[in-house]
């Protein structure tokens, strides 16, 4: 008994592809039903099913080079996702922690370094953020001029993890040079509340790093 | 081209497919597979929608022209025209 080659075909293509699980599935689910359309077709010319499957993957190409060309746009809608994340989180971090020095009830002053620190760790925060709203922007409209989505995504992975490398260790060393303040500020509920939305958020973001590494990675490995 | 076959109204990955071996007159061989990741990137761009929706019974991902597709469209024809009339008239002038 010889292999369904529509079978082989989208087999070839579910083994290769990886992403998303819905986007991933959504693309398939739209490969799959194009090549069924085209066995239709060809059986409504009078070919024999087994036929008509033949000649509808033979049509259908290299099935390694569309998995490729799959994986990329794949790579590119997770980093666009990933780029937006960033560029809206790491403003917001910083906004919510400047309300919450300026609003609590912390005693003492801030230490020269701290502050020197701190306006670092912003920088940062908005320069990353920056940097991803250009990502966005390469891989929205100007993914009409060919610009690489694969190394985009990767560069957005990149970024992301580095940032968050930067913001966490330095926010770390802040509270450690700053410790009275900080340790009267996490007293506070509001303050507590800020700290576990954060860690949440770097948690997320993490993934989504990791994420745009490897989607990246693979979209770049090609067939 | 694929821009230019969704010109005429929505259209699923198939239907056009199957617009662009008719309106080429059966010339154009290039793979099927590879008209759906350039679905998705023209729709990355922004040129083209995509909603899945029920066709025939069956549910498909249709796709429809934007606003900015259309736009981009008549630039890209009107640099063709522009272009093919440039190689006409040189190769023209040589026979």
């Amino acid at each position: 008994m010889t292999a369904d080659a529509v079978g082989v075909a989208i087999g070839t293509l579910e083994r290769s592809v990886r992403g998303p699980r819905r986007a991933r599935a959504e693309l398939l689910r739209e490969v799959r039903d194009g090549l069924e359309d085209a066995v239709d077709a060809y059986r409504e010319a009078g070919l024999d099913p087994v036929e008509a499957r033949r000649r509808a993957v033979q049509d259908f190409g290299d099935a390694r080079e569309v998995a490729a060309a799959l994986q990329e746009e794949l790579a590119a809608g997770y980093g666009r996702g990933a780029a937006a994340r960033m560029a809206v989180a790491f403003p917001a971090l910083v906004v919510l922690w400047d309300l919450v020095w300026a609003t609590g009830s912390q005693p003492g002053g801030t230490p020269p370094a701290a502050g020197i620190l701190a306006r670092l760790i912003d920088g940062l925060s908005f320069t990353a953020a920056a940097a991803c709203g250009i990502a966005l922007v390469l891989l929205w409209s100007r993914g009409r001029r060919g610009v690489p989505a694969a190394r985009v995504t990767t560069g957005v992975g990149v970024l992301g993890l580095c940032t968050l490398a930067g913001v966490g260790g330095g926010s770390v060393l802040l509270n450690v040079l700053n410790t009275g303040r900080a340790a009267s500020a996490y007293s506070d509920p509001p303050a507590f509340g800020v700290l576990a939305v954060t860690v949440g958020v770097a948690a997320w973001l993490c993934v989504s790093g990791q994420r745009c590494l490897r989607l990246g990675r693979l979209a770049r490995s090609g067939p | 081209m694929l821009l230019a076959v969704l010109e005429q109204g929505p259209l699923h990955g198939y239907g056009i497919i199957e617009a662009l071996h008719q309106r080429s007159g059966g010339a154009l061989d290039l793979p099927t597979g590879t008209v759906y990741p350039a679905l998705r990137r023209l729709e990355r761009a922004g040129w083209i929608d995509g909603v899945w929706s029920v066709v025939g019974g069956r549910k498909r991902r249709t796709y429809t022209l934007s606003r900015a597709g259309r736009r981009e469209l008549a630039a890209r024809r009107s640099e063709w025209i522009r272009f093919s009339g440039v190689v006409g008239s040189v190769l023209g002038g040589t026979t």
